[in-house]
């Protein structure tokens, strides 16, 4: 696969903050690209570099082997955005933000019209294009946002944290767009969350933590990384049940709160050896697959500082 | 030759989005009008005859206040919603729209172009609603007066347009904005002779006057409606010793002086306007 996105030694300094460090990476034609780390970590501001908004202060970025800091012109027709906050103008109607779109992407007529068409028909905007912007819903307004960033086509879009402030039904409807797209669409997507489950979609991603890359790989590697299965449990002495679990297993065990925290393969198979060798009560056990929520507090020793709205199913991918 | 087109569809699609926005708007087009309505009728009715202490001597040459301050209404409409017209820029950035139209191919030219046509345009068409009060003050309006005033307004909107949008790209909040603008339009409204006759005012005001460029653009629209008001020529040619007209170096500004003069600063603002927009984060 030929590299959609180069970023090398990336750095941008806000006085004397150091907001991204140096970081570097690559996202391959045609794959989802998740970018993950808390707020405040130095996903917007990377967004804001590629594309074009903002000069780093170091590094390199290439986008369709247009090299984004000296050609920024030439960059911003290649690629669509999806920014973090509505920027829609709520006094036009649906089809006006779109007019307006294509009309400064140098669209003409027909060809902004058969686009609206079609996109508006698969996230089923089409009968609402003509109420004006203020009357949408959340989730009707991100849709918008999402069709007017790919009406011209571009090779990669970027969404900044595409389902904040969404319901969880939403989101998923989101998603699934999403997932459509990249099977459906010649596209690559550049995703920036600070949602655990929503990085899921992606096929690679990169946890980012005060502007720096600590781990990237595929999503599924970052989980299997953990080992298959996250076991929680808590028992009437956690402290006593600890050792207890070192000292019978040899396994690491990670204490949150009151909960006692597990990663082994096979966990289905595991948990009626545990039970059976524990002397303390277990009050409570739970199994579950890794989460993202688990590979950043391994990665970094701690939770992520903002976690999602509501809990989500997470959603599956065809890995 | 491509591109040029695209310029001119961008200009075109921006002015486009701020004149069907004001469009849109039928309350401020509506509220826009009850201002210079209430200047006219009770201000102007109030001191209907005072101005012939005002003025010395015009007043019984057939100039009342009404008429005197139907010009300067006229100018303030034009100073007021051209240098307001920038706080779209200002309402863009809070809305997060501004993003949207950064990001895309459009030059920063064609964008602040654009802005300020639309902004002038929105201009002209609220200062020509204001000419509806003119059968009540009594002037008699013909199709070349209203071509001349036209003219005015438009390199006048251009000139406020352009110092409304440059500060508009400087500031982030709609509150900062709005106090910005009082500091700004109220000593140029004020120090113009829009609203009295400037007749023995104080030294420092007169010095102000003559560096104030609302002045000019007042002085202007004067001239052009005064003189299709039938006042003497005794009045017309001395217009400055009435107070109604601007004096440089003791010699009465002429009109093309006036006009010289907007239009010089209107290509200054615009262009800082334009400048700063290609310089904005």
């Amino acid at each position: 696969m030929s590299k959609i996105i180069s970023v090398k030694n990336l750095v941008k300094d806000f006085g004397d903050l150091r907001a991204v460090d140096g970081i570097s990476f690559e996202v391959e034609e045609g794959e989802i690209f998740g970018f993950l780390g808390p707020n405040g970590a130095g996903k917007s501001t990377t967004i804001k570099m590629m594309t074009a908004l903002l000069r780093p202060t170091e590094g390199n970025i290439w986008i369709d082997g247009v090299d984004v800091c000296s050609n920024p012109k030439a960059i911003r027709s290649k690629i669509g955005l999806v920014f973090q906050s509505s920027s829609l103008d709520d006094r036009l109607t649906g089809w006006e933000n779109l007019k307006f779109h294509g009309i400064l992407y140098n669209m003409d007529s027909d060809l902004i019209e058969r686009r609206v068409e079609d996109l508006s028909t698969n996230v089923g905007l089409k009968d609402r294009l003509g109420d004006p912007v203020k009357n949408y819903s959340g989730g009707m307004k991100r849709r918008l946002e999402l069709i007017r960033g790919l009406l011209h086509h571009p090779h990669v879009l970027f969404l900044d944290e595409p389902t904040i402030g969404l319901d969880p039904q939403t989101r998923r409807h989101i998603w699934e767009y999403i997932i459509d797209l990249e099977e459906n669409e010649d596209i690559s997507i550049f995703l920036t969350t600070h949602y655990m489950d929503e990085v899921e979609i992606a096929r690679r991603a990169a946890i980012i933590d005060e502007g720096k890359i600590i781990s990237l790989d595929k999503v599924e590697t970052l989980k299997k990384n953990l080992g298959g299965d996250i076991i929680v449990l808590s028992t009437t002495d956690v402290e006593h049940s600890k050792a207890e679990i070192k000292e019978k297993f040899d396994l690491d065990v990670e204490q949150v709160d009151s909960q006692l925290k597990i990663a082994v393969d096979h966990g289905d198979e595991f948990i009626p050896d545990l039970l059976s060798s524990l002397s303390d009560k277990v009050t409570s056990i739970n199994l579950r697959e890794p989460t993202m929520d688990d590979v950043f507090l391994d990665l970094t020793g701690k939770e992520i500082r903002d976690s999602g709205p509501e809990k989500t199913p997470v959603m599956k991918r065809g890995h | 030759m491509e591109s040029l087109r695209n310029h001119l569809k961008h200009i075109g699609i921006i002015w486009y989005r701020e004149v069907l926005r004001y469009w849109r708007d039928k309350a401020r087009i509506v509220g826009s009008i009850a201002m210079p309505f209430f200047f006219l009728v009770i201000f102007g009715s109030g001191l209907s005859s005072s101005i012939g202490s005002m003025a010395g001597g015009a007043a019984e040459m057939g100039l009342d206040f009404k008429k005197f301050m139907f010009p300067g209404i006229i100018g303030m409409t034009t100073l007021f919603t051209s240098m307001f017209s920038g706080l779209s820029v200002v309402r863009d950035k809070e809305y997060g729209f501004l993003k949207e139209i950064l990001v895309s191919p459009a030059d920063r030219v064609a964008v602040a172009a654009g802005k300020i046509l639309g902004g002038s345009t929105v201009t002209m068409f609220q200062a020509t609603l204001i000419f509806i009060f003119a059968p009540f003050v009594g002037i008699s309006l013909s199709a070349l007066m209203l071509l001349k005033i036209w003219g005015i307004i438009f390199i006048g909107a251009i000139l406020f347009t352009g110092l409304g949008t440059y500060v508009g790209s400087r500031l982030s909040s709609t509150e900062g904005f709005q106090m910005v603008m009082n500091f700004m339009i109220m000593p140029m409204f004020f120090m113009s002779g829009a609203f009295f006759p400037l007749k023995d005012i104080p030294n420092w005001m007169a010095v102000l006057v003559r560096v104030n460029p609302f002045a000019y653009l007042t002085d202007s629209m004067r001239k052009v409606i005064f003189s299709s008001m039938g006042l003497p020529a005794q009045v017309m040619n001395n217009l400055p010793d009435y107070g109604l007209g601007l004096s440089l170096f003791g010699n009465p500004v002429k009109l093309w002086i006036d006009l010289t003069i907007v239009a010089t600063l209107a290509l200054i603002t615009g262009s800082i306007a334009v400048y700063s927009f290609n310089h904005m984060d």
